[in-house]
């Protein structure tokens, strides 16, 4: 089985809107659903880019329509990995206090990096915090 | 499109009047009807327009209707429960929990409990990972939520 050679691949910079990136969300939802990914690794991955493309319109770019979030997945046989950039000025992903800290979990926000963090085989942030990349490895690939 | 509205009992006429003739008719994504002092709210993530097409999903009109009739619950004042059924979501990013939690904080000052039902095992992981499955009451069916409220 060939796993150097992405079967499904894409990549594109938007801007900063919702709608602009729920076309992306539903672009890898259907690649991933015709690469016949189990629901269960669907949904994970897609709602981690949401969180990652949400973070990056409101936290890095601050909402600002002018800047671009730049997203890219590479859909290979065993795994899927995504890459989403922003303009913003960066953040420092170890200081984000734990959601599920008891004095915490009534807190709206704050649960977007550790879902990602959570759900996800292997996360990295790049370039001070305005690149995080992701990869969910394929069960029974 | 329209909100289905169902009244189960003449005697809850003026209730129903009061609190139903006050929610929107054209919530996008949710269905509610009131049951007794039980509002329950369907969620349709996925939009039926013009026909068989589908719309896109817009998360922030998706919280703020449900912010929305959570305010509505709270100003009635005389809503025991709000039954919230999952069976059409698939997906439920961490904006849709956060609007979920601003529900509960509503509700829970107005003496209203918030019920959660039918999650599919792919949204409860969601639930369990931030221990929210701790926080929300969460039944399998709605049948199983009213029992509860007895």
């Amino acid at each position: 089985m060939d796993t150097t050679t992405p079967v499904w691949k894409f990549e594109e910079s938007v801007p900063s809107s919702r709608d602009e990136c729920e076309s992306v969300l539903t672009l890898i939802n259907f690649a991933l659903e015709h690469e016949g990914w189990s629901d269960k690794e669907r949904v994970a991955l897609c709602l981690c880019a949401e969180e990652a493309i949400i973070n990056a319109i409101i936290h890095g770019n601050k909402g600002d329509l002018a800047k671009q979030v730049n997203i890219g997945c590479n859909l290979y046989n065993d795994r899927c990995s995504l890459r989403v950039e922003d303009e913003g000025e960066g953040f420092d992903a170890t200081t984000i206090p734990n959601p599920t800290d008891p004095d915490r979990l009534h807190l709206p926000g704050g649960r977007g990096v550790f879902l990602i963090k959570e759900m996800m085989d292997n996360v990295d942030f790049y370039k001070g915090g305005t690149v995080v990349e992701f990869v969910k490895m394929r069960q029974n690939a | 499109m329209s909100a289905s509205l169902r009244y189960v009992s003449l005697d809850f006429l003026t209730l129903d009047f009061n609190l139903m003739s006050e929610i929107p008719q054209e919530y996008k994504y949710l269905d509610v009807s009131l049951v007794d002092t039980v509002v329950t709210a369907t969620l349709r993530e996925r939009l039926m327009i013009e026909g068989n097409q589908l719309g896109g999903f817009n998360p922030t009109v998706f919280c703020d209707e449900l912010l929305d009739l959570g305010g509505r619950i709270a100003k009635q004042g005389d809503v025991r429960a709000l039954i919230i059924n999952f069976a059409l979501v698939e997906r439920f990013a961490s904006t849709s929990l956060s609007a979920m939690l601003n529900l509960e904080r509503c509700l829970r000052n107005a003496k209203c409990r918030l019920m959660i039902c039918r999650i599919s095992e792919s949204i409860f992981e969601v639930f369990k990972i931030t221990s929210l499955d701790q926080f929300f009451e969460i039944f399998p069916t709605e049948d199983e939520a009213t029992q509860a409220l007895e």
